[in-house]
């Protein structure tokens, strides 16, 4: 595939990866790790892109952290993947999460704006 | 609780490390493999597929590594690593491994069988109730280290003291407990009833002595658990039972506790406590006279608050109000105050003190020896370090590894270290020196055992560190470039080892200078004439009942009859007896006025040491007879009341004159001018005989004045017979003897007269054997280290030495060249130790006997020693050096 053809992407910017990660099982339950990596870029209009294997270190994290918990399931083509489940914990993180990016993204356009 | 489950969960991964490592590989693949699918479906190449989908995950490895970082078990990973690289490593230099191992259990054997001895008997709190706010009293009057406390006193003090929380007072008595199937003899002390309440110790089985039992004087009894268990077999039915003691009715009331000790006070522990009461009871009057101080001792527990400096102000105040209410008897008297710790342990804290500094100077040597094999060892692993570093491992992961592999040579060593450790306690504690308190507390328990445990690990990073920053200071460019060439010691390197062996000559040199002067010292004690003859002399005591010999003349009467049986044994020589043995540790004091002299104004007459003995006496003991004749058979009650005292004596009471024919009168009241010859006599001096240590070999003799059994106190404590045959074989005949007598007199401890006097040593020989020891160690330790870097230096130098050779130097001149080099090191060591033992054996100087910390002569020759040791073991290398080949040396390259 020709490199030029791609859309240019922006990189995810940092702390944000666990909201995506959050929001994106909040949305839609039950996924593995790749459905993840889809799923973020294809609501975000191919726009953001996850270093597709740095998912995997955040839900370590976030498995520690117990926002998630993760079972071994079959997918549709009959492989064997990990699905990630977000916990009550997990949501209460989201909003947390939410709560605070809304209120930098906020600061930050106010800024914008004043100029 | 968040934090609680999280530690869970982490903890779950650690357990589980193996799944969680698979588990995130296939998650990983599969993604890869996915993304790969989608990207050959919409049209890819194979190969570029796979290219693109991992461009777009990124590196595996490094996010493998990122997850498991995550979890936070990175340095357990780590550390486990380091350990099965370092026990590699170690089992593949098993030379290197064996010596380091025991050279360190030898090292932190000895500093851990110290330490529990300093545990034991220093550091462990007392077996009573809040132990450092016990403290223990006794006076002080002119002249004298302490005397015991006068009753009267006491009672002043009890009433009038406003410092302490309890006050008692005890003394100690040999009593005989008669019962059906025989007499036994006990050693009890004679206890007033705020004795226990002040050790805070509670009796285990019925009740303690209560004020009500002191004030009717009841006679009843606690007994030991130890004595307890012997003589009633641990019966808990002989609470309120009744027993006869030295003819009295005593009634059982309780039973002490199994770890009730009476560390303090007097030598003889007791087996049963008795009240004082009983005593005071029924000789008020001598009770109450305040010279008399008959052997009590107090011990009192201060308030919470109060410090000791203000309780001894507090006792100081009242004996000073005693003072001038009875100037007669209390002038000058004040009081004697210390911890209790230190009236058990006073005595021996500086000789383990230094014991305790000597044998961490062997572990510093130790540890010395290690850095430098480490060193020379780490110079061979340069080429592995550099390549390790030029793999991207960092520096403080390196010196990380390399200090595992010594804090394991540590682990190792002080675990065989604690071993041995316990086998060398277990060793002194059977030899029980008599002066080493606490015997029974010392163990390697598992305050020493942390003690070991930390003393480990340091000791792994204290030998590891500098070895370890050496090695990785490398340049890793240098190193790999001369990674072909035999690796070598860096500048730096062998500064250091040079300087570490200095280090160990000095310390060695320091521990052998402190040996030599115990040794010496010992050795002019063992010299010393005790001014008697022990060889072939028995010792024993005997009890007799008050019942059957309730005074003097009877009792006289029957020593006269077993005297009389003794001499008829066939291998007694000679039988006598004395009160008190020399060496035993008691001594009795009297005051002394000479005739002629005027009684002082103050009344503070001048003491002097008392003996009371059965003529045979000196025969037996082979005390020299100077002047005059010794004391017979004819000096008995009613004939001149006669005394012979010894040389000291006669110089001090009467210098330049004949000492025969004076006259001394000692025991109250001194100050009579008209002569009551009932209440104390003037005693005739009639012989003269040689001096006597009374109490120890270092203390010279005081005055001696030697009264006959006869004439007074009536009394013997010892019987002394010279045998003709081994001793102690005569034991069973003399008990034998003496029950054809009267069964009902107990016999006891049967001791040879050599026995009291190596006793009096048995302290002193412990601290030199162990100073002895520790240098010994020291030397051998610093010879090795010697050993160890001359050879390395050979080793190294072997081109340098082919090149000398090939130009024409002799074998003397290789072996001068490594022996001066040796030489060097050695004589810097020795001077910088003998400087510093300028200041270092002061601390000696109260172990020390008839000579002085600083000796020119036993310095010197310890140096030498040290020296001539030092160059043998730098000798052998240098040998080596001169039997290379110089072909060989030159192709070694």
């Amino acid at each position: 595939m020709p490199r030029g053809a791609n859309v240019h992407r922006d990189e995810i910017p940092p702390g944000t990866l666990y909201l995506l990660i959050l929001k994106t099982l909040a949305r839609l339950g039950e996924m593995h790790g790749y459905e993840i990596a889809n799923s973020i870029q294809r609501v975000s209009d191919d726009v953001l892109q996850v270093e597709e294997g740095s998912l995997y270190p955040a839900l370590q994290r976030m498995l520690i952290k117990g926002w998630v918990t993760a079972k071994w399931g079959t997918t549709a083509g009959n492989r064997r993947a990990r699905y990630y489940r977000l916990t009550s914990a997990g949501r209460k993180q989201l909003t947390l999460e939410m709560s605070q990016f809304e209120r930098v993204i906020g600061a930050v356009t106010r800024v914008i704006e004043a100029v | 609780m968040n934090w609680l489950r999280e530690l869970g969960r982490r903890i779950r991964m650690l357990m589980h490390r193996r799944q969680f490592d698979a588990d995130l590989e296939a998650e990983m693949r599969l993604h890869l493999e996915m993304r790969e699918q989608e990207h050959l479906e919409s049209g890819m190449k194979a190969d570029d597929a796979r290219a693109v989908a991992r461009r777009r995950f990124g590196n595996p490895t490094y996010l493998k590594e990122e997850s498991h970082i995550a979890w936070g078990w990175k340095w357990l990973e780590n550390l486990a690593q380091d350990v099965h690289y370092g026990l590699r490593m170690l089992g593949r230099a098993p030379g290197f491994t064996v010596v380091a191992v025991l050279t360190l259990a030898l090292g932190i054997g000895a500093d851990t069988a110290i330490f529990s001895v300093v545990d034991g008997v220093l550091l462990r709190p007392l077996p009573y109730q809040a132990p450092d706010r016990l403290v223990s009293i006794a006076e002080l009057a002119p002249g004298h280290r302490g005397i015991s406390v006068a009753y009267a006193n006491y009672l002043d003090w009890k009433a009038q003291n406003e410092s302490f929380e309890n006050l008692a007072i005890y003394n100690t008595e040999g009593v005989v407990l008669q019962g059906t199937d025989g007499s036994d003899r006990l050693d009890a002390w004679i206890v007033s009833a705020s004795f226990l309440p002040t050790l805070g110790v509670p009796v285990a089985l019925g009740r303690s002595f209560s004020e009500e039992d002191e004030r009717t004087a009841a006679r009843v009894l606690v007994l030991t658990e130890g004595f307890w268990k012997r003589r009633f077999g641990g019966d808990p039915a002989v609470i309120n039972r009744q027993v006869t003691i030295d003819s009295q009715p005593f009634t059982i009331i309780g039973v002490l506790p199994p770890y009730f000790r009476a560390y303090f006070g007097f030598s003889t522990p007791p087996e049963v406590l008795m009240p004082l009461a009983p005593q005071y009871a029924g000789h008020q009057k001598i009770w109450l006279t305040r010279s008399n101080h008959n052997g009590n001792l107090a011990i009192a527990r201060l308030r919470p608050g109060i410090s000791l400096e203000r309780a001894r102000a507090d006792l100081n105040a009242i004996a000073a109000r005693l003072d001038k209410q009875y100037p007669d008897t209390n002038a000058g008297i004040s009081v004697f105050m210390q911890p209790v710790i230190d009236d058990i342990a006073g005595d021996i804290r500086p000789a383990l003190l230094i014991l305790l500094a000597a044998v961490g100077a062997v572990l510093l040597i130790a540890c010395a020896n290690l850095a430098n094999l480490q060193i020379a060892r780490s110079s061979s692993r340069t080429s592995e370090i550099a390549i390790r570093m030029a793999l991207g491992a960092r520096r403080s992961r390196v010196i990380r590894q390399l200090l595992t592999e010594s804090v394991l040579l540590g682990v190792v060593g002080g675990s065989l270290g604690a071993l041995l450790a316990k086998w060398c306690v277990s060793a002194v504690v059977k030899a029980g020196p008599r002066d080493l308190p606490r015997l029974d507390g010392i163990t390697v328990n598992e305050q020493v055992l942390i003690f070991t445990a930390g003393l480990s690990l340091l000791t792994g990073i204290l030998f590891g560190l500098i070895p370890a920053s050496q090695a990785s200071s490398i340049s890793t460019n240098a190193a790999l470039k001369e990674a072909g060439r035999t690796g070598g010691l860096t500048r730096s390197g062998r500064r250091i080892g040079n300087g570490l062996v200095v280090a160990e000559m000095a310390l060695s040199l320091l521990l052998l200078i402190s040996a030599a002067l115990l040794i010496r010292s010992f050795a002019r004690l063992r010299s010393v004439d005790p001014g008697f003859n022990p060889e072939g002399v028995l010792t024993f005591r005997l009890a007799t009942p008050d019942d059957r010999y309730p005074d003097d003349d009877r009792r006289v009467h029957f020593y006269e009859a077993v005297l009389q049986r003794l001499r008829a044994l066939p291998g007694i020589d000679f039988a006598g007896g004395v009160t008190p043995l020399p060496m035993s540790g008691s001594g009795w004091q009297n005051d002394y006025r000479l005739e002629g002299q005027p009684v002082p104004e103050d009344k503070q007459f001048p003491s002097t040491e008392v003996h009371f003995v059965a003529p045979d006496y000196f025969r037996v003991m082979e005390i020299a007879l100077r002047r005059g004749r010794l004391l017979a058979e004819r000096d008995r009650k009613g004939a001149l009341p006669v005394v012979v005292i010894n040389e000291t004596a006669a110089r001090r009471f009467w210098p330049n004159q004949d000492p025969i024919g004076k006259r001394i009168r000692t025991g109250a009241p001194l100050d009579l001018v008209s002569s009551d010859e009932k209440e104390s006599p003037w005693w005739v001096v009639v012989g003269v005989v040689g001096d006597v240590h009374q109490y120890t070999l270092e203390r010279v003799s005081k005055t001696d004045v030697y009264f006959s059994i006869r004439q007074r106190v009536g009394f013997l404590q010892t019987f002394t017979v010279r045998a003709s045959v081994p001793p102690l074989t005569l034991a069973e005949p003399i008990r034998r003897a003496i029950a054809d007598l009267d069964a009902k007199v107990p016999v006891f401890r049967f001791e040879s007269m050599e026995q009291y006097v190596s006793a009096s040593l048995d302290s002193r020989r412990l601290v030199l054997a162990l100073m002895g020891g520790f240098a010994g160690l020291a030397t051998l330790l610093a010879a090795v280290g010697i050993y160890g870097v001359i050879s390395y230096g050979v080793t190294e130098r072997t081109h340098e030495i082919g090149v000398r050779m090939a130009l024409g130097a002799s074998r003397g001149d290789i072996l001068r060249m490594v022996l001066a080099q040796s030489a060097r090191l050695l004589t810097t060591g020795v001077a910088i130790g003998l400087i510093a033992s300028v200041f270092a054996t002061a601390v000696l100087r109260n172990q020390l006997f008839g000579i002085g910390p600083h000796n020119p002569g036993t310095h010197a020759g310890v140096a030498i020693l040290l020296i001539l040791t030092a160059l043998l073991a730098s000798y052998i290398p240098a040998w080596r050096a001169t039997k290379v080949a110089p072909m060989v040396a030159l192709r070694y390259e």
